[in-house]
């Protein structure tokens, strides 16, 4: 079952920022077998998997809740199905109330409907550490373009070649623009929680020739992962 | 065997020493998490976050800070793989259980214990770290400091079943967050409306603040004698918290339409007041 799980979520989240899932990984994390109550609920058509919750039964403050570990839904059909046998276990359970935390606010609707209170309550926060492994793994076969270096505050600077297509880490090429800015603001752009335009009026991005302003943007637009997908389970 | 971190590697006061856990202490770290969050969990859940977690091992995985060779602090990383948009994999970590005994808070442990989680994540090759702190908790205004960005706001959806016990849940979560000192000694009364198809229901708790911190009152106070009055439907309450940790932009945008749509009413004190605007 956990194969199947783990090729639904690859294939709904393919474009998505998000850790690997094992099956190890699997079985500690989502279901916690033989160690808490757990509960798997699934939809599927034709024989065909279309979205699975897992889910834990915690003690919480002298509470018994439902915590979500994950909800994966083809579309909101499947979303609005999962949560009616969620509820409806829940209520065998003798539960107090479900936690969900999503990262697709495309769904809010659904949970409104379901008659879920909806509001932020935690952040995701996020740390570079090797912006230079980060950029190379980014790294492909690039024709053309300009050589910018990229200097982050705190760490060494990277050169990069911006070509058409991708970018690439090189070592040997004389950049043709530098491009400074912070890590919190290349995080923001990386995770696409900001513009660069906005960033460069705020000062945020310092380019050493502005007429390389469509390159460095370009640079930003290419490394951009818009979406993050990093469901409760793999918060640890 | 657990492994000593340098001197070199750290910016430690003269009498800390941060070293990783050893094999047969493991209980324990369970007990002085327990101690520090009060409670942390079960030796369950515990299990599950440590022992059970794939490519884990307590040597090389937990830190602990130590003051004179005490047991001060520590914290955790969790390493894992992370997939890009390039089909390419970096290695990442998770932060978490950072804590201070009781005995030693305000010594700089916490930073000690959070900047040799990021070192030993740069040891081995990590690119990114993680963490996931609630918005009204101290983590989330520590962390930047350490490297760490605000980046995405997962949304919380809450189905209620049992009003009375997720009433009860959100003033246990209250009772551990932060309120200004300037609040000292006022009177909170908090009317919570819980609206079901055919039922609505609401819940009262009357609240004082001492030293920044809610204490929950059992005797009978009249209305007329809380500095401030909210009642709420409870998805509004929800709302109007987070909105409030957020942002200024974000509070007036979610406040005021809802006490113009009476989903919110809010009644004070002129003490009230004068200690809002720090008058």
């Amino acid at each position: 079952m956990s194969d199947k799980i783990i090729d639904l979520r690859n294939r709904i989240h393919k474009d998505d920022f998000r850790f690997v899932l094992t099956p190890e990984h699997w079985n500690v994390l989502y279901v916690a077998e033989g160690v808490e109550k757990h509960h798997l609920v699934t939809v599927a058509k034709d024989g065909e998997l279309k979205g699975y919750a897992a889910f834990l039964l915690v003690n919480l403050e002298q509470a018994k809740v439902y915590d979500v570990r994950e909800i994966v839904a083809e579309d909101a059909e499947v979303l609005s199905q999962l949560i009616d046998q969620i509820v409806a276990r829940s209520i065998k359970d003798n539960v107090d109330f479900i936690f969900a935390r999503t990262c697709e606010d495309s769904y809010k609707k659904v949970y409104d409907k379901k008659g879920a209170l909806s509001f932020p309550e935690s952040v995701v926060m996020i740390a570079l550490l090797n912006p230079r492994a980060l950029l190379s793994a980014l790294s492909q076969d690039t024709d053309g373009g300009k050589t910018l270096t990229l200097s982050i505050e705190g760490f060494d600077p990277v050169t990069i070649r911006v070509g058409t297509k991708g970018i690439a880490v090189v070592t040997d090429e004389k950049p043709d623009f530098s491009l400074s800015t912070d890590s919190k603001t290349f995080l923001r752009l990386f995770f696409g929680r900001t513009s660069f335009l906005k960033e460069f009026l705020r000062r945020r991005i310092a380019l050493s020739n502005i007429l390389n302003l469509t390159t460095a943007s370009r640079f930003f637009s290419m490394v951009r992962h818009d979406k993050l997908y990093i469901p409760m389970g793999d918060w640890v | 065997m657990g492994k000593r971190i340098t001197a070199s590697e750290k910016n430690m006061k003269s009498e800390e020493s941060v070293r990783t856990l050893k094999h047969g202490e493991e209980t324990a770290h369970f007990n002085v998490l327990n101690l520090s969050f009060d409670p942390w969990g079960t030796e369950e859940d515990w299990k599950r976050r440590y022992l059970l977690h794939p490519d884990f091992d307590v040597s090389e995985n937990v830190v602990i800070v130590e003051e004179n060779g005490e047991w001060v602090g520590g914290g955790t990383a969790w390493f894992r793989e992370a997939l890009l948009k390039s089909n390419k994999t970096i290695r990442v970590y998770g932060a978490g259980d950072l804590y201070v005994h009781p005995d030693h808070r305000g010594k700089g442990a916490y930073s000690t214990a959070m900047r040799s989680l990021n070192q030993l994540a740069q040891k081995k090759g990590i690119t990114l770290g993680f963490a996931y702190p609630a918005i009204y908790r101290v983590p989330s205004l520590a962390l930047p400091k350490y490297g760490f960005a605000k980046v995405f706001y997962p949304m919380t959806h809450v189905f209620v079943l049992n009003p009375e016990k997720f009433f009860q849940f959100l003033i246990s979560r209250a009772k551990r967050a932060y309120f200004p000192e300037k609040f000292n000694g006022m009177l909170f009364k908090l009317r919570v409306l819980f609206k079901a198809p055919d039922d609505t229901r609401e819940i009262t708790g009357l609240f004082r603040i001492e030293k920044g911190q809610l204490f929950e009152l059992n005797g009978a106070q009249t209305e007329g004698r809380a500095d401030l009055i909210v009642k709420a439907e409870v998805g509004m309450l929800m709302q109007t918290i987070s909105a409030f940790y957020l942002k200024k932009r974000a509070l007036i945008l979610s406040v005021f339409p809802a006490l113009l749509k009476r989903r919110l009413g809010v009644r004070f004190s002129v003490r009230f007041l004068r200690a809002f605007l720090g008058l």
